[in-house]
């Protein structure tokens, strides 16, 4: 089964009940108990990590990097934030680490979009005033949109990964980034703008 | 600025399509398998012999392992050539390998004894005096500290000039009455 990555629960930084019981049994050792937090997070980590990226393998291979050092790092979990913030934060180091140190910008390697693409009110309106040819234009549309994402710095494009596309609050994003809301907004802002010019032709 | 007041309506339109990008079927089924496998082999890690890991910057930096590489065929092709000059052989019977020691005419002690006319003995006596009793001991010459001498005290009268012979001796055998001559010489 394809799993949508906007099927993920939603983004909810405070720690439930569940993923406290999970997380104190993992640190005992209870593999099975990790295996049901990764389930839980892993459309979400990867969905981050893969538009980061633009690529399937590295987002795979990161994504299971980041649940790998997690577990490393379980027992110095406190559980003082959690556990779903704990985890995206190292995701979003690991990731920005990556991609620091891949110096040019790497093939992208593209997922597939899922059905619900074509039937989305948004992206239609968009399409249908352009082109009959739907399918065709849609696969074009992603090209563009993940070129023009790439065009962002690494900091840019997380700040509009986790809030346009992931939904995560200005408040969440500046606890996972290290920074305050006003730089959150700021930068949004200023990402927004650079695709508004990258992407001009299928906005105007 | 009011990020909030903006006109990002049709970007956030266009960015809603990212979330209908899904990775391929069954991926997310396999991956707590996957991530399962990387935590045991983890724990089971081998261990990476040196030469391995000093090799490997070689591999992600072609242009470092080049560098050192004309750098060590550099030593090697130096040593090859100037280095032969530097290990000719100075005895051909050491080269040969049929006496372990010089000549015995090319010696320190013979040398000295043929400049200063003494026998192996008694120069051996003075060698052997000498570091009971340094030269150092001996009092300084008269004109090397006379007022107002300047460089002129240095330049001694041809006179003062004695044969190495006699500085040798004298200058071993009795320090406390060493001529002032003797131990200056340049």
């Amino acid at each position: 089964m394809a799993a949508t990555l906007n099927e993920s629960p939603p983004a909810d930084a405070a720690p439930t009940p569940e993923d406290r019981l999970l997380v104190s049994r993992a640190q005992a050792g209870d593999l099975e108990a990790y295996d049901a937090l990764i389930r839980r997070y892993q459309e979400r980590i990867y969905a981050t990590i893969y538009h980061m990226t633009s690529n399937h393998e590295d987002a795979a291979d990161l994504a299971q990097e980041t649940f790998v050092k997690a577990h490393r790092a379980l027992k110095t979990f406190k559980g003082d934030s959690s556990f779903f913030t704990w985890i995206y934060r190292i995701a979003v180091n690991k990731t920005i680490n990556f991609l620091k140190q891949r110096r040019h910008r790497g093939q992208m390697s593209l997922n597939d979009l899922d059905f619900n693409a074509e039937h989305d009110p948004d992206i239609v309106a968009l399409i249908s005033e352009r082109t009959p040819h739907r399918e065709v234009k849609l696969r074009e549309l992603q090209e563009r949109l993940n070129a023009a994402m790439q065009q962002l710095s690494d900091e840019h494009r997380m700040v509009v990964t986790l809030h346009d596309i992931q939904g995560l609050r200005h408040e969440q994003i500046g606890e996972l980034m290290n920074c305050n809301v006003g730089t959150v907004r700021s930068r949004l802002y200023y990402a927004r703008q650079q695709l508004q010019a990258y992407l001009a032709d299928w906005i105007e | 600025m009011h990020p909030e007041q903006d006109d990002f309506e049709s970007v956030r339109c266009l960015l809603a399509l990212k979330r209908h990008e899904v990775p391929p079927p069954g991926f997310f089924d396999a991956f707590p398998d996957a991530v399962r496998a990387r935590i045991r082999a983890g724990r089971t890690r081998p261990v990476i012999p040196w030469w391995q890991r000093l090799f490997r910057p070689a591999q992600w930096r072609p242009a470092l392992a080049g560098a050192c590489a004309v750098a060590v065929g550099g030593v090697v092709v130096w040593h090859a050539g100037f280095g032969q000059t530097a290990r000719l052989p100075m005895y051909p019977s050491l080269a040969r390998g049929e006496q372990a020691s010089a000549p015995n005419h090319l010696t320190p002690l013979h040398a000295m004894s043929s400049v200063t006319g003494l026998g192996d003995a008694e120069l051996a006596s003075s060698v052997a005096n000498s570091s009971m009793r340094p030269v150092v001991g001996a009092p300084p010459p008269s004109w090397l500290f006379t007022p107002g001498a300047g460089m002129r005290g240095v330049t001694r009268p041809a006179a003062a000039y004695v044969r190495p012979t006699a500085m040798v001796v004298t200058g071993l055998q009795s320090s406390a009455s060493a001529p002032s001559t003797s131990t200056n010489l340049p």
